[in-house]
């Protein structure tokens, strides 16, 4: 889950009783914060004035790997390993396709081109969506450019948050 | 308070027993449950070396569970200050489901505990000197507050309910307790492989040191010997079904070891029997009827040495569980050492980095986590045009010993909280990483 506070992107952990931000990027954690050796952290109640949005996000693109019954559309998780040198890892996660590095049982991944790739999109989640708490969670789904879709996925890995 | 227990076969302890607790499992109405999940239980704890010989109850837990001479007639009377007989309570056919004996160099004193299950259909007697005497003065001033089961005559007429109820069962369970000597798979998984290992718990970091504090905490929460095999799935099965039912799921993926080159690129040459076929629908109604997976559920997943990098990487860690993990509580008494677990989770997968650990006798890697994704009992792996054996598509592993359910993680769903664990060829089990809330990663206990 992350959270928009303040302007600046966390991590959040949904406490019950509060929420804790958590970032690795010292010049978004101000004097409140507390720290491990990694990371920046703070406990901020859940009506916090400063909570902005608060999200879950997916990330998919479509590549076509020409084998019968294999979706187009691939998952892009925030995992460093998934955007490297401008190449994007896909993950099959329903046996082993032919060529492909082997993971572990029925599971099996290629790096591609990003440029083979096409119809990036982020999905959104919301339960909070600019200050306002949902009912039901929205979900916004964003169509965005291949530079903006690797932006957004580093954006959202755990180094940079 | 003090202990008497007899054990057919010569065990006499009346020095060392420091406590016994009983767990009275009522008859349950559901029909299936009377017959597979009556679960009355027995653990008896106390000293090593307190000038009695406790040998034969070592000796007892090695006996294999197809030997008759594998259950025993228990009984044991709790004697008060004044020589009353508080309890007696006697176990007609009492099997082992758990053994383990603990020796420190603190104070040089060794400690025992053995687990006890009544077989299915056996008689239990209760019986009290001290509380039939409260009873009867309970009952003559109208009480009503008076357990039944304080009461030595009603707890009687329970087990013979108890036992009429389970005599009741259809035929078939009957044949499988009365014409052979029974076989619980949950008394024969507990005695741990034929190499004996057996997974205990260390309560130190994999570096040997003593755990203290929040690791100490982390490492209560997820060792792997809490999970008892009489709990498992796969002790939930009557044996008789259970052998059936396990066959048919082994053939319908290859041979352990068969598809290590990966040739066979599916299980299109598996031949099925109409015997198999009605198993494997009694297996998918099985899976359909799982415990949920909430999530508070730990799960268990052997993990090589590059995913353990990963997950203890600083700067980019892995963060999520992916792939296939079972319940904790399904596998944990089947995945003993690395051996044990290869054979059990089919790890003989083509391209696979556990084959070597399993015929080294390495050490391997366990992690045991929670996720906030509570996987459905549907998802697990199928098979498609990509399934390569030996997975089997029915939900349950390959294992040609046991029925242990999986599940999938796919890409991976986020990890909430967890531990790595370093298990030895003899089962001894060491915290090797902890999950850190804040960090989102695992790091190494010192």
């Amino acid at each position: 889950m992350f959270m928009i506070y303040k302007n600046n992107l966390y991590h959040i952990l949904d406490e019950k009783t509060h929420y804790v931000i958590i970032t690795r990027q010292k010049a978004k954690a101000d004097v409140d914060f507390l720290s491990t050796k990694e990371s920046f952290y703070k406990e901020i109640p859940k009506d916090d004035k400063y909570i902005q949005d608060i999200y879950k996000v997916q990330f998919f693109l479509k590549w076509d790997s020409h084998l019968d019954d294999v979706d187009n559309t691939w998952e892009i998780l925030t995992e460093h390993e998934y955007i490297k040198d401008n190449k994007v890892l896909l993950k099959f996660v329903n046996g082993i396709l032919p060529g492909w590095e082997v993971e572990e049982q029925a599971v099996c991944s290629k790096y591609v081109g990003i440029d083979e790739c096409e119809d990036f999109k982020a999905i959104y989640t919301c339960t909070v969506k600019n200050g306002k708490v949902l009912m039901n969670p929205m979900v916004l789904e964003q169509k965005v450019s291949k530079e903006d879709f690797q932006n957004l996925v580093l954006e959202h890995q755990i180094r940079n948050i | 308070m003090a202990f008497k227990v007899t054990i057919d076969g010569n065990i006499v302890l009346e020095k060392c027993v420091e406590s016994v607790s009983c767990n009275v499992d009522t008859p349950s109405d559901v029909f299936s449950n009377a017959r597979t999940k009556c679960k009355n239980k027995m653990t008896i704890m106390g000293r090593i070396g307190a000038d009695e010989q406790t040998i034969g109850l070592y000796q007892w837990a090695l006996i294999p569970s197809n030997n008759s001479e594998s259950y025993k007639k228990v009984v044991v009377e709790e004697i008060d200050e004044d020589g009353m007989l508080v309890r007696k309570i006697c176990f007609q056919e009492a099997f082992i489901v758990g053994y383990a004996e603990t020796f420190t160099s603190y104070d040089g004193v060794g400690y025992f505990s053995i687990d006890l299950n009544e077989f299915i259909g056996s008689d239990i007697e209760c019986s009290s000197v001290t509380d039939v005497t409260s009873a009867s003065n309970s009952s003559s001033s109208g009480s009503s507050e008076v357990s039944p089961k304080t009461e030595s005559k009603d707890d009687n007429v329970s087990e013979e309910s108890s036992s009429k109820e389970q005599k009741t069962a259809p035929v078939s369970n009957q044949k499988s307790n009365t014409t052979h000597p029974p076989v619980f798979k949950g008394s024969e998984g507990a005695k741990g492989p034929a190499d004996g290992a057996k997974l205990t718990n260390l309560g130190v970091s994999s570096s040997g040191k003593k755990l203290e504090g929040k690791n100490l905490a982390i490492n209560e929460k997820f060792r792997g010997d809490q999970f008892k095999v009489e709990d498992s799935f796969d002790a939930s099965i009557d044996k008789a079904r259970h052998d059936e039912l396990t066959s048919a799921n082994y053939r319908t993926t290859c041979a352990l070891n068969e598809n290590l080159d990966g040739h066979l690129l599916n299980n299109d040459n598996v031949k099925l029997s109409d015997k198999d076929k009605n198993c494997l629908n009694e297996l998918a109604d099985y899976r359909k009827d799982l415990s949920p997976v909430k999530e508070d559920t730990i799960m268990q997943k052997v993990i090589d040495e590059n995913q353990l990098q990963q997950y203890l990487d600083k700067d980019n860690p892995r963060t999520v569980v992916s792939g296939c993990a079972s319940k904790a509580s399904d596998v944990a008494p089947f995945t003993n050492n690395a051996d044990e677990a290869y054979k059990n989770l089919r790890l003989d997968y083509n391209g696979n980095k556990f084959l070597e650990k399993a015929q080294n006798g390495d050490s391997m890697f366990v992690m045991r986590c929670t996720s906030d994704y509570c996987p459905n009992n549907s998802e697990h792996p199928v098979i498609n045009a990509y399934t390569q054996p030996p997975c089997t598509g029915t939900g349950f592993l390959g294992s040609e010993s046991h029925l242990l359910p999986e599940y999938t993680y796919g890409r991976g769903q986020t990890i909430s909280d967890g531990a790595i664990f370093k298990v030895d060829k003899d089962g001894n089990e060491s915290l090797h990483a902890v999950w850190n809330k804040i960090d989102k990663r695992y790091e190494i206990v010192e």
